[in-house]
């Protein structure tokens, strides 16, 4: 589901590269359903959302350089741009935008650890609500 | 409250047996011979019935769960608290809570911190949450997609603090924005 | 003398020295002895299970970080009632402010609901009625002002009195009176549509 076109922005000025993984997935409730493909992250899901069904939608990947964008074509015409500022000891601060059909819905830096995640949630899709599981390695 | 007049708070008290002797009697009284209050107090006993019947139920079909131990737990596994978990707050609201919780000056990088830490964050939707899973400390970020007025979003101003807020230390399963 | 505390002999000035002393076993009593109440008094307001249980959570866990500040004024189970009042409309109030992110419909568990048999309520009917009635009267109790509700609730729930009540939400009791009056008057216009005359 989500296209990815890592690079799109500025020229390289480091050497520091960051893998990011970002599943897209849907959290709803009735039957009960856990994606196999999710164990680890509805484990973690679980201690604080009370869905019953987790389905992952789609996984992509993207290597970004310093100051690169990746973006990621998410449901319904929403995009999601994530691009690397800078990395420092052990956390690599990322912005993410999300937009929907051109306007951005918000906008946030993090400093995500190394080999660790961030789940961003909240939009209505198919009777539950899509969440971004983004996670970075470097 | 005589035989012609009728007086439904009177008569409400009445039924809740709130009213001093004397008016008790002069309600009692009343209520013989007149038809409508008699059909009130009945109407006000049904509803107490089913009322308390369906809770009654609602209480018995739910299962607490060891909830004591669930409380001893993160009673001691608690860490010093930033604030509530369930942070249901605007943009506005969080932006003053992240210049509030974390001076300019904080340490930004935290390598027992939360997966992330969130330095800042703008946007037109109508609220925003943070929180973090209770054990590795995964920072969630939970958004209404509902895009907030034009008045209300001139309140919303961007900030760069860094921050780490929302703290989650619920039992599994029970806590979290959703199930409402 | 042990230092324990039995559920059998229940005894609640020991019960609370020994929660004041840290006694884990006497805070187990405590949570067994008071949870079904606690959340019957949080589902009545609030509506919606898995919350109300959060917030008994809630009651429980301030109980016991708070215990040193009961000075035994009242009763542990007024005490109880109060933090779990409060707790339910500082959260009624919270959500209000914002938005929810769901809207939940009551749940409907058919388990546990067998009717007595040889009388009336066996009947098919009669029973799917009353049990449609009393899910609809929770449903609409949910649009009662959470002011209102809290009172009928409390009425209902745990008995209290008019003066009970209006010490519990610092409130007169003239507003006690009015709230739960205009409570009954609400809800019996809503339900209406949804009742037989026989019904209410």
């Amino acid at each position: 589901m989500a296209v990815l076109t890592g690079g799109l922005a500025e020229p390289v000025r480091s050497e520091h590269k960051i893998n990011i993984v970002i599943k897209t997935v849907l959290a709803s409730q009735g039957d009960k359903f856990a994606d196999p493909r999710l164990s680890d992250l509805i484990r973690e899901l679980e201690s604080v959302f009370k869905y019953s069904s987790y389905r992952l939608l789609s996984r992509n990947s993207m290597n970004l350089r310093m100051k690169e964008t990746g973006t990621a074509l998410l449901p319904e015409d929403r995009v999601l741009k994530i691009t690397l500022l800078k990395i420092k000891g052990d956390r690599a601060s990322l912005r993410l935008e999300i937009s929907k059909k051109n306007r951005q819905i918000f906008q946030t830096v993090i400093q995500l650890l190394n080999k660790g995640a961030i789940t961003v949630g909240g939009p209505k899709y198919k009777g539950g609500y899509l969440l971004f599981n983004i996670s970075n390695s470097f | 409250m005589n035989k012609s007049k009728c007086d439904p708070i009177l008569l409400s008290q009445f039924f809740d047996h709130e009213l001093e002797p004397e008016e008790y009697d002069r309600v009692s009284e009343h209520v013989r011979d007149c038809l409508s209050c008699r059909k009130s107090l009945l109407d006000n006993q049904s509803l107490s019935g089913f009322f308390r019947a369906g809770l009654g139920k609602t209480v018995a079909r739910t299962r607490f769960d060891n909830l004591e131990e669930r409380v001893l737990s993160q009673v001691r596994n608690r860490k010093p608290q930033i604030g509530n978990w369930k942070f249901l707050i605007p943009a506005a609201a969080m932006v003053a809570i992240l210049f509030l919780v974390f001076p300019l000056t904080g340490p930004r990088v935290s390598v027992s911190g939360p997966s992330a830490i969130v330095e800042s964050l703008t946007g037109d939707t109508s609220s925003v949450m943070i929180l973090e899973t209770p054990e590795s400390r995964q920072t969630i970020i939970w958004f209404n997609e509902t895009l907030i007025s034009e008045d209300e979003k001139n309140e919303v101003q961007e900030t760069d603090h860094t921050s780490i807020i929302g703290c989650s230390d619920r039992r599994a399963g029970r806590a979290g924005p959703v199930r409402t | 003398m042990s230092n324990k505390i039995h559920k059998d002999s229940y005894d609640e000035a020991r019960l609370i020295s020994l929660l004041k002393q840290g006694d884990e076993e006497a805070f187990r009593i405590l949570v067994q002895q008071y949870q079904s109440r606690l959340f019957g008094i949080a589902y009545g307001i609030i509506l919606e299970r898995e919350e109300s249980l959060d917030i008994v959570q809630d009651v429980f866990l301030k109980v016991w970080q708070k215990i040193h500040t009961f000075r035994g004024d009242s009763s542990i189970s007024t005490w109880l009632r109060r933090i779990t009042v409060n707790q339910c409309l500082n959260w009624q109030r919270r959500w209000k402010r914002r938005f929810r992110w769901h809207h939940h419909p009551l749940e409907r568990d058919d388990a546990g609901d067998y009717p007595e048999m040889g009388t009336d309520d066996y009947l098919p009917e009669t029973l799917y009625r009353k049990k449609e009635l009393e899910e609809i009267i929770q449903q609409k109790l949910g649009e009662l002002p959470e002011d209102a509700r809290a009172v009928f609730v409390l009425r209902e729930t745990e008995g209290l009195s008019y003066d009970e009540i209006a010490k519990l939400l610092k409130i007169k009791r003239g507003t006690v009176s009015s709230r739960l009056f205009y409570a009954r008057k609400k809800l019996k216009e809503l339900l209406k549509e949804y009742v037989n005359e026989e019904d209410l």
